[in-house]
């Protein structure tokens, strides 16, 4: 088996689910969101920092999340990301059947 | 879905804003990135090195974002035109070339079709035109229908009436006749187009009025007195200057005062296609404006058209079905009793028929749709060689290019890339020449539509470019495009990687297979020149014919001069007198030499004939023969000769033994050998006259009748006095010193001194001969055109090729010059070398235009399509064209200076 201090490949798909997630809160700038999303995963998912720009994009065409410019913390202008409704519907839907998937993985691994 | 398509359009529209803030977006992390390193203390290029790395390369995250936008294809698509519009802007001289070339085909071809829209194709502006069908007579009943046919096809009022009560196939049906209206109220005519129309014209065509109302049925009832004009939107515009109160305001129509009810719609010209409207009157006016017409009664005038609009559920077969049926009992009820009885059995057999009447009806559309899809077959063929050319000129930037595209193939740039970047090029050199080339077709189409127009009757048509006219555009483009650039840029990107490199800067082995095609290309080109030189002078011979065509009569300094009392028409005493003093009068004017009426202007187009039969035999053996009405004088003032016997004089009165005068066609076929003075014939009874004996007095020379391109025919002519004596005026051919215009104001003068109230219009004899010509001389002048624009572009590609031939063996003629051969020797050779282009170009093109020659045969006049002489006058002048264009490039080839040639290498 592999290293089990090494981060994780994420599967398909899940990067939104986080980005989603991590905008439910406030709006954040894609730094923000990259770093976020590895400190409360406490490492253990490394995101591919090349990705995350392109899978903010896709999410905003989707309609699922918006973008303004805005000032960061140290006075920079940067491009903030928020939660639509149309995205807010779309993380609970998909969070609970991500839920529902690793439940249902678990049953299956646990009866092996 | 909206989101979405709202960042798309902005990816695409606003792509440097898009592209801005992504940069910025990035920057933003990167350089957060390297602040947090840099806290940490390490160094600060190390920093940002390591934030790059992190990002994973900034321009492929930037790529993948690009990806993400889902506007790719678009992106590439305009990063090719911009690479082809920089590429373009390199070569100003061939870019310009193309573009002209191609503006000045695309144009030509979009002119032509506009024009073939607008007359043939486009359905009428009305409200479902595709339900609208004509009821008529075949043409084979029509052709034995006797009495006066106005128009042609058409039926009599009395049969309409008989239909209108009787169909069920249409849920609604309408009649109506094109006439020619005088506006003035008084002295020179002022002839205005008018329709005569049946109470439901407007309301099925479904028409709303652009002001004031429409006629109804209830105002076209018998003996409705003048309930009113509908005026169409131009005149309103033109006339009435588009005043709202000019409802109500009177005008005035044949010398009688009418108030406009109402306007039509903008747009609605009638439903003659090429013909508009000034006036529209109810039928039922007819009586109200000629007291003394009885057309509405006639069962022997011909004169409406019927149209109706099919009831839903019915198709045109069943229609057609049922009007066939109907037919039987309205003939049965129609019948005249005053038709000739032979033509009785005729009359009562014929049937109606139904045919579909969407585009309206045009007689300007029997005339010129043969003749525009010619025209448009040549504008084809010419765009097709001056496409031919840019392939070439195609062809030869690719091989110029070879090494970069090599190059670019070598470094793993995919060929389908490459082809649609060359295309590009040819994408907007089309694109650029569409645009404009639509721009000119609309000056074309106009200025075409006043070359046809006669100067009596101008010819309306709805040009503006409708949906058909935007894919005949796309569809040409397209296909211009595929022909300019797929070949070029398929063979460009053919070779393999490297291939070209490998060569080196000197191309002498590369590109034979590139020659070759351009070879074929120019063989193509001089082939399809030949057929529309061919045709140009087919047409230019064709038109020369008819104006040398010996009309039989001298029509220079006559003036046609058409005069009336306004309606009702005097006694016959009184038109007698009448006609007398207008011939004393303008025999007054200084300058003239002759005057004397008649019935028939010849070569105007009208026409009068009747069964005649000799003296002793019987009815069924007569023909039916032309006839003319005219007074003493009349073959003096028109030149004929009288060739034996008397002219027809004063005395040949009402009173008088009835007299005629013969043409010498007409006595050919009478008295075969022998003189017809002293002969009697019959004229068959026509509602107006019994059957009547006439004696042949005199014999005159053969002239022209009805038109310039009939073989002679036999004419006779009667005493006016004796055949139509009644009637408000009449013709009159008035012979002069002078030219007709500067005659014109002692002509109203002297018929002012006659009658104040005569109504007239003059116009010169010679110039309508030339408005009949019209026709022919606009085929003339048109493919004259093409044949000498395809002749040239035929030189120019030749000339091409043959210069492109020699400055790739200039090494080779420096050799052989340098061995001892005589500038001569070269130059003969290259000359020899396109002679044989030229010579198998001109064998295709002599197969295809004999092929295809035959086409024009209904429009050609005095020669056949295949006329050796024009065929040979045709190779020859084109060979002399192309062999002209390649002596250029051979001079060129002999003034080779051995020395130099050799040493650049």
């Amino acid at each position: 088996m592999g290293d089990a201090d090494a981060p994780l490949a994420m599967p398909q798909g899940t990067l939104d689910l986080l980005i989603l997630k991590t905008l439910a809160g406030e709006p954040q700038h894609g730094w923000a969101i990259s770093q976020r999303i590895q400190l409360v995963s406490s490492d253990a998912l490394r995101v591919q920092q090349g990705s995350l720009y392109p899978a903010l994009h896709r999410l905003e065409r989707r309609g699922w999340i918006k973008a303004e410019w805005g000032a960061s913390d140290n006075n920079r202008r940067a491009k903030f990301y928020a939660l639509t409704r149309k995205g807010r519907a779309e993380l609970d839907s998909q969070t609970s059947a991500w839920r529902r998937l690793t439940l249902a993985v678990g049953q299956v691994l646990d009866v092996g | 879905m909206l989101d979405d398509l709202r960042y798309r359009l902005r990816a695409l529209f606003r792509r440097a804003e898009v592209e801005r803030e992504l940069d910025d977006e990035l920057r933003f992390h990167l350089e957060q990135h390297a602040a947090l390193d840099e806290r940490a203390g390490v160094d600060r290029e190390e920093a940002r090195r390591l934030a790059r790395l992190a990002l994973g390369g900034v321009d492929l995250t930037k790529e993948a974002s690009r990806d993400v936008r889902g506007v790719r294809i678009l992106d590439v698509a305009a990063r090719d035109l911009r690479y082809a519009v920089r590429t373009l802007r390199r070569s100003p001289v061939f870019t310009a070339v193309a573009v002209i070339s191609l503006t000045l085909g695309i144009g030509a071809n979009a002119a032509m079709f506009q024009l073939l829209n607008a007359l043939v194709l486009r359905p009428l502006p009305v409200a479902h035109p595709e339900q609208l069908v004509e009821v008529g007579l075949p043409e084979t009943d029509l052709d034995k229908a006797r009495g006066n046919q106005h128009r042609y096809p058409a039926m009599t009022n009395p049969q309409w009436e008989a239909l209108r009560a009787r169909q069920e196939a249409f849920s609604g049906a309408f009649a109506w006749a094109d006439d020619e209206f005088n506006l003035a109220p008084a002295g020179e005519v002022r002839i205005a187009p008018g329709l005569w129309v049946s109470g439901e014209f407007f309301p099925v065509l479904g028409l709303a009025p652009a002001a004031g109302r429409l006629f109804t049925p209830a105002d076209d009832r018998r003996g409705c007195g003048l309930p009113g004009a509908v005026v169409s939107y131009d005149y309103w515009q033109r006339e009435l200057q588009g005043d709202p109160r000019a409802i109500g305001s009177a005008i005035t129509v044949e010398s009688r005062t009418v108030d406009v009810i109402g306007v039509a719609p903008r747009g609605f010209t009638g439903v003659q296609v090429g013909q508009a409207f000034d006036v529209a009157l109810p039928i039922c006016a007819r009586t109200a404006i000629y007291p003394d017409s009885k057309i509405l009664d006639s069962g022997t005038d011909w004169w409406l058209t019927v149209m109706g609009r099919l009831r839903p559920g019915w198709t045109l077969a069943r229609a057609d079905a049922h009007v066939r049926t109907l037919s039987a009992e309205i003939f049965k009820t129609t019948l005249p009793s005053d038709y000739p009885a032979v033509s009785v059995k005729d009359y009562l057999g014929s049937r109606f028929q139904a045919s579909s009447a969407v585009t309206g009806r045009s007689y300007l559309r029997e005339q010129y749709s043969s003749p525009l899809v010619l025209l448009l077959a040549m504008t084809a063929l010419v765009l097709l060689i001056a496409c031919a050319n840019l392939t070439n000129l195609m062809l030869a930037r690719g091989s110029v290019r070879a090494r970069e595209l090599s190059l670019r193939l070598a470094l793993g740039a995919s060929r389908a890339r490459l082809v649609s970047q060359l295309l590009s090029e040819s994408l907007v050199i089309v694109a650029v020449s569409a645009v404009a080339g639509l721009a000119v077709a609309q000056g074309v189409s106009a200025g075409l539509v006043r070359l046809i127009g006669a100067s009596r009757r101008p010819i309306v048509l709805g040009l503006d470019p409708d949906w058909r006219v935007a894919g005949f555009m796309l569809a040409t483009s397209a296909t211009t495009c595929l022909l300019l650039g797929l070949v070029p840029a398929l063979r460009a990107t053919r070779r393999a990687p490297g291939d070209a490199l490998k060569a080196g800067t000197r191309t002498t082995t590369a590109d034979p297979g590139g020659l070759s095609l351009r070879r074929i290309l120019v063989v193509a080109q001089v082939a399809v020149s030949l057929v529309l030189v061919v045709g140009a002078l087919l047409f230019a011979r064709s038109f020369q014919n008819l104006l040398s065509e010996p009309l039989g009569f001298e029509a220079r300094n006559v003036l046609v001069l058409g005069a009336d009392l306004p309606p009702p028409a005097p006694s016959p005493e009184a038109t007698a007198a009448l006609r007398r003093d207008l011939r004393a009068g303008l025999r007054a004017i200084p300058g003239v030499l002759a005057v004397a009426e008649t019935t028939v202007v010849p070569l105007s187009g009208t026409s009068s004939g009747n069964t005649i039969w000799r003296d002793g035999s019987i009815r069924e053996q007569g023909v039916n023969t032309n006839l003319s009405s005219v007074s003493a004088g009349y073959f003096d003032t028109l030149g004929m000769r009288l060739i034996a016997g008397r002219d027809i004089s004063d005395a040949d009165d009402a009173t008088a033994p009835k007299v005629a005068v013969v043409n010498e066609t007409f006595a050919r076929k009478f008295a075969p050998g022998g003189s017809p003075v002293g002969q009697r014939f019959w004229i068959e009874a026509t509602p107006r006259r019994p059957e009547t004996l006439y004696e042949i007095v005199g014999l005159v020379s053969d002239a022209k009748y009805r038109r310039l391109q009939e073989d002679p025919r036999p004419v006779i002519f009667l005493a006016l006095a004796q055949h139509d004596p009644s009637g408000r005026g009449g013709t009159w051919l008035v012979q002069s010193s002078v030219d007709g215009r500067a005659l014109a104001p002692a002509v109203r003068d002297a018929l002012h001194r006659v009658n104040p109230r005569l109504l007239f219009v003059m116009r010169s004899l010679e110039r309508e001969i030339d408005d009949s010509l019209v026709r022919d001389r606009a085929m003339a002048l048109l493919s004259s055109l093409f044949g000498v624009l395809a002749a040239l572009l035929a030189a120019v590609g030749l000339h091409g090729v043959v210069a492109y031939g020699v400055e790739r063996r200039r090494r080779e003629i420096g050799i052989r010059l340098a061995l001892g051969a005589s500038r001569r020797t070269i130059a003969s050779a290259i000359v020899r070398e396109s002679g044989w282009l030229v010579a198998v170009g001109l064998g295709v093109g002599l197969v295809l235009s004999l092929a295809l020659a035959g086409t024009a045969r209904t429009l050609l006049f005095g020669l056949e399509p295949n006329d050796a002489g024009t065929v040979t006058a045709a190779v020859i002048g084109l060979a002399a064209v192309a062999l002209g264009a390649s002596l250029i490039p051979a001079r060129r080839a002999a003034r080779v200076d051995p020395m130099t040639t050799l040493k650049d290498d």
